[in-house]
């Protein structure tokens, strides 16, 4: 053990490798089960592996994080032996090595550096996986046998121990970019997250909208990485090395700081789907459940907040501001948006979006701490909600019209109180974990606008309160309260359903305990993550404390201790509440809304439709012309498109190789007197020159 | 040494005479047979004469020898083959691929 001994930042490298290592043992064992043709049904070990394989990882994980604070109370005298014991690396590619200093010019370190931050973050993503895991048990157990697909009129083979190896890979991704110590390796495992859920979005890629969904977030991000890459080559420019730790006494300013912070930022957004490029995260929920879970809460969207919070302190304060502003408007437009949606997987998606635009607005007011603990408690209640409505989608039969349910509390209660506490968690109803980090955001942004104005990130983050509070509550009323809407609607799919089985398994059910269990276990998180003593007090949390340690840059002002924001977001929720309720109870809820306003929002304020017009439908009419263009041409031998180009090539190389062939005259004779003289002439130039 | 490299350079130039004007691939044959022998007296002179050389010349000789044996053996072959295909072993014949 003495490997640990020395090192203890191992616990978290091999939490994080383990299941990159199940990933390959997946892959093989499915390539030689497809090679050896089997119909084998075993593959459900496959997901069991994968289970356990994640829960090493989280306990891994759980002993160094409390390893690592046992180190932070004994030995915070001496940083120098904390910087051994927690952090290792070395230069996976040198270039241009100095012979006597031994310092190469370049070098591309590999390591990982373990914090509070990256402790705390390994642990989340590891819990969540794990519980997510489980749930996939139940809820992918349709792909164990051969698979007919509905949507896309095929028949398949079950894909189980595929998503197993998927998502491993996934989150073996997710943990290498939180412990990465470097800028670059960060990026690698960045890409590798973005092509994990490409594949993982896309997983029913027979069908049309899932393939597209995969395209359109996989396109997405590469405009935001293209940011990300220039930052890196500038910051590589100021720094001459990768590494981000924070330099004291670093001036930030210059446009290149501008441009650092801003491609920094720009990888954020494509990954955290923030305003523009938010298009993507709705979109995004073609994957199964439980992809969404783990997209939403632990792996994808957290490392986008997760870098911007890394880079904070190399932000200057004009870059701060731009944070601030396109995280209150994606968090306000997403919020508009949710409210109108029928898909409750949509509402949950906008929600996200919503969430994580407050995250990046208070992060963008220096609010590190405040933004951070808010990432940790939402992952755990989106985790919950996610997998709850993936529980209902599992009992209705892929049903995932909102409308088209109602009743549902008293068919899967378990379920529906779990639920039931994500929304509270989410809406920020006291000593639920919403509530704590919902109040600090909110004093934070109080603060802010108390000592600098910007009025509208106030309001906005308020607005935002009610429209939260109202979409939640009415996604849940809609889904689980009164009673069962599926007959009144003109609904083909469950009628036929109805009548092809009888009533034997297909009614609505609760789901099977491998399901509820992840559920129970998540709403007792969603729960209790933030609390500290005494409860009530909303700034006592001790989740709050240990990250107001881990903060890069202490600021003079301690944090808030008023309770104004706390009491005003209370109000604003309560309302939020009331409108959802009177309008469940009149009835006008479970109609679908028409108008102007509500088709723009229906329409998501048209963002995918101008872009079609502004991006796409451009690049497919220039192309087509071009094409056009050279195939018109390419009869007439017009050196200066680009098929004459080719052309001509292959011309020239024909007519020079004409020219030469009359050499090769076939007389052997001729060839020996051409070898002679070119001796005797090769002879007569040495004897002239010597 | 001097009179070896003479005989030599008198050989080679047989060789070379031999392979100019030969119309009968059997004759070429036997022009290169002398080219090589007159590198081989070459390597045999310097082996007696030079002393940094004198294990290697002569190994250099054996090694030729059996060049000129493999090389004759493939040629008369392909030799062999031309005359089933075109009747003749006349050089001038082989000119299916001149350009």
């Amino acid at each position: 053990m003495s490997w640990f001994d020395d090192h203890p930042g191992r616990m978290f490298l091999v939490s994080a490798t383990l299941p990159l290592a199940m990933a390959v043992i997946l892959f093989v064992l499915g390539t030689i089960r497809k090679l050896s043709k089997t119909e084998s049904p075993a593959v459900a070990t496959a997901g069991l592996a994968a289970v356990i394989t994640m829960a090493l990882a989280a306990a891994c994980s759980i002993t160094g994080t409390l390893w690592l604070f046992n180190d932070l109370a004994t030995m915070s005298q001496m940083p120098q032996a904390m910087a051994h014991r927690w952090s290792e690396s070395f230069d996976f590619l040198r270039i241009s090595n100095n012979p006597k200093t031994q310092s190469p010019r370049l070098a591309i370190p590999l390591g990982y550096t373990i914090d509070r931050l990256t402790a705390l973050m390994m642990c989340m993503v590891t819990i969540i996986g794990t519980l997510i895991f489980t749930f996939s048990l139940g809820y992918m157990s349709d792909e164990r046998k051969r698979v007919h697909d509905h949507a896309a009129h095929v028949e398949r083979r079950g894909r189980f121990a595929r998503f197993y190896f998927y998502m491993l890979l996934f989150a073996f991704s997710m943990l290498q970019l939180l412990i990465a110590d470097n800028l670059l390796q960060i990026f690698a495992c960045w890409e590798l997250v973005g092509t994990c859920s490409f594949f993982l979005i896309g997983f029913y890629y027979e069908r049309k909208s899932a393939s597209t969904a995969a395209n359109k977030a996989f396109i997405m991000n590469r405009i935001g990485d293209a940011g990300f890459l220039i930052a890196l080559f500038v910051g590589f420019c100021e720094f001459n090395s990768f590494r981000f730790d924070h330099r004291p006494g670093l001036a930030l300013f210059g446009t290149n700081w501008i441009i650092f912070g801003l491609g920094i930022f720009a990888g954020c957004v494509g990954k955290s789907a923030q305003f523009p490029l938010q298009t993507w995260l709705p979109d995004a929920m073609e994957g199964p459940t439980p992809v969404s879970a783990l997209i939403h809460a632990a792996t994808m969207v957290a490392g986008g907040v997760y870098l911007c919070a890394r880079c904070l302190p190399l932000f200057t304060p004009d870059v701060m501001l731009v944070v601030a502003y396109t995280g209150a408007i994606t968090m306000f437009i997403s919020a508009l948006t949710a409210c109108v949606q029928t898909d409750i997987k949509r509402v949950l998606a906008f929600s996200t979006c919503s969430q994580l635009g407050l995250m990046f607005l208070v992060l963008g007011l220096g609010g590190w701490s405040a933004g951070l603990f808010h990432l940790l408690t939402h992952a755990f209640f989106k985790a919950l909600l996610f997998l709850a409505a993936g529980s209902v989608i599992y009992g209705l039969h892929h049903e995932q019209n909102l409308l088209k349910m109602g009743g549902l509390r008293r068919k899967m209660p378990i379920t529906a109180y779990t639920m039931l506490i994500g929304v509270c968690a989410i809406i920020g109803v006291p000593l639920f974990s919403g509530w704590y980090s919902k109040d600090t955001i909110l004093s934070e942004v109080l603060d802010y606008y108390k000592q600098h104005g910007h009025p509208v990130l106030l309001i906005l983050s308020f607005f935002t309160v009610v429209l939260t509070a109202y979409y939640m509550v009415r996604l849940w009323l809609l889904a689980f309260a009164g009673s069962s809407r599926a007959g009144s609607v003109s609904d083909r799919h469950a009628s036929t359903v109805a009548h092809a089985s009888g009533s034997s398994g297909h009614e609505i059910h609760e789901s099977p305990p491998v399901m509820t269990v992840p559920l129970l276990i998540l709403a007792a998180f969603s729960i209790g993550i933030a609390w500290g003593w005494p409860v009530w007090d909303a700034h006592a949390s001790y989740l709050l404390h240990i990250l107001h340690d881990a903060e890069p840059f202490r600021r003079i002002a301690p944090p808030a201790t008023d309770h104004t924001a706390g009491i005003a977001a209370a109000i604003c929720m309560l309302l939020g509440v009331g409108i959802a309720v009177y309008r469940f109870n009149t009835g006008t809820l479970a109609k679908p809304s028409h108008g102007v306003i509500a088709g723009i929002l229906q329409h998501r304020f048209y963002f995918d439709t101008l872009y079609r017009w502004l991006f796409t439908k451009p690049v497919i009419v220039i192309s087509r012309g071009f094409g056009a263009f050279d195939k018109n041409n390419a009869d007439r031998k017009q050196d200066f498109t680009l098929d004459g180009l080719l052309t001509s090539t292959g011309t020239l190389t024909g007519s020079v190789g004409r020219a030469l062939a009359p050499l090769q005259s076939g007389s052997l004779r001729g060839y020996i007197a051409a070898l002679g003289l070119t001796v005797v002439a090769g002879l007569a130039i040495l004897w002239a020159l010597y | 040494m001097t009179a070896c490299l003479t005989l030599s350079a008198l050989l080679f130039g047989c060789g070379v005479f031999c392979i100019a004007t030969k119309r009968n691939a059997v004759g070429i044959l036997m022009g290169i047979e002398l080219v090589l022998n007159a590198a081989n007296i070459n390597f045999v002179a310097t082996a007696r004469y030079v002393p940094s050389f004198r294990l290697e010349g002569q190994v250099f000789a054996v090694m030729v020898i059996v060049l000129a044996a493999a090389e004759a053996a493939v040629a008369l072959a392909i030799i062999l083959n031309f005359y089933n295909n075109r009747g003749s072993v006349d050089v001038d014949d082989a000119n299916q691929m001149k350009g």
